[in-house]
């Protein structure tokens, strides 16, 4: 039996208008145009055929991310292997000290650009491959969260992972991503190395 | 001086919504992802807007968060995308009439 009219109407209303997003996000799992497409093409037609399970009124963006990183994930598994992060999964361990608390960016550029501002003279290709060069699981929460604005609760359920655990791989992404933006920013000479620790 | 401190630990004069440094900073993705409460976010905002100390860790996070944004803003969908979608659809409607 056909699907009925209704049916690939709501799916039109609802799935298709986040197709942007979700490419944006396939682009940044898959690494390539082409790559990303395919990625695309199969989460829309897996959203499709589950559209029965989606619940109306939810957000209909997070489930596609869902599928598409499920997908994904996948296609890696029968791929080549991947590293593995080593996860301490305690928030507090993180807020533990002051020394963590500030950002070792803002210590070795207080002086000369205290607000960032290197950030913006970094060319957007530089920054992608920063993005893309993170682990899956900072990569991920940190496009979820910065780029899409999606909750922690919305990520950890994405994920399968408690919010504490979320909260932790944004924490050491942002930081790891600040990291070789700034070491970029120096190599550059957009800003001068200071860091306490050469001297 | 003193009478400060005991405002603060009574909670009273508004005081009470007074946070350290320290607690600004530890809490400072959640503020920016808006994950606190209202009273919790209002206490965070208030302590960087007047914390000279703190107001600057503030901005590098946010102009860091802009430049991220504003890079992945560039990668646009390619043409047609919407349309190959929409005719894949059509093939997984006719697919599904088949019988296993
Ligand atoms: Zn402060």
């Amino acid at each position: 039996m056909a699907d009925s009219p209704d049916r690939r109407a709501a799916f039109e209303a609802e799935a298709v208008p986040h197709l942007d997003a979700v490419y944006r996000f396939a682009l940044r799992l898959a690494g390539s145009p082409d790559a990303a497409e395919d990625l695309v093409q199969e989460t829309y037609l897996r959203a499709y055929r589950a559209w029965e399970q989606f619940t109306p009124g939810t957000n209909a963006k997070s489930w596609l991310f869902t599928i598409c990183r499920n997908v994904f994930l996948r296609q890696r598994e029968r791929g080549q292997r991947h590293q593995e992060i080593v996860e301490r999964e305690s928030p507090r361990e993180l807020a533990q000290g002051v020394g963590n608390l500030v950002n070792p960016i803002w210590s070795s550029t207080n002086d000369q650009d205290p607000e960032g501002q290197f950030f913006d003279s970094i060319v957007d290709d530089e920054v992608l491959r920063a993005i893309d060069a993170l682990p899956e699981e900072y990569r991920t929460a940190v496009v979820l969260s910065d780029v899409e604005g999606l909750p922690y609760q919305e990520i950890a359920e994405m994920m399968g992972v408690p919010v504490g655990t979320v909260k932790s791989r944004l924490f050491r992404g942002r930081r790891q991503l600040q990291k070789v933006l700034h070491d970029f920013a120096v190599e550059m000479g957009y800003i001068e190395q200071r860091s306490s620790e050469v001297g | 001086m003193v009478m400060d401190t005991i405002r603060k630990m009574l909670g009273g004069d508004r005081g009470g919504d007074e946070i350290t440094c320290m607690e600004a900073l530890e809490q400072i993705y959640d503020f920016m992802d808006g994950e606190l409460e209202a009273a919790d976010s209002a206490a965070v905002q208030k302590h960087f807007e007047v914390c000279t100390a703190c107001y600057p860790h503030l901005k590098m996070e946010e102009n860091f968060r802009r430049k991220v944004q504003s890079a992945m803003a560039r990668a646009g969908t390619p043409t047609g995308l919407r349309d190959r979608v929409l005719t894949l659809l059509d093939e997984g409607e006719s697919e599904g009439e088949a019988p296993e």
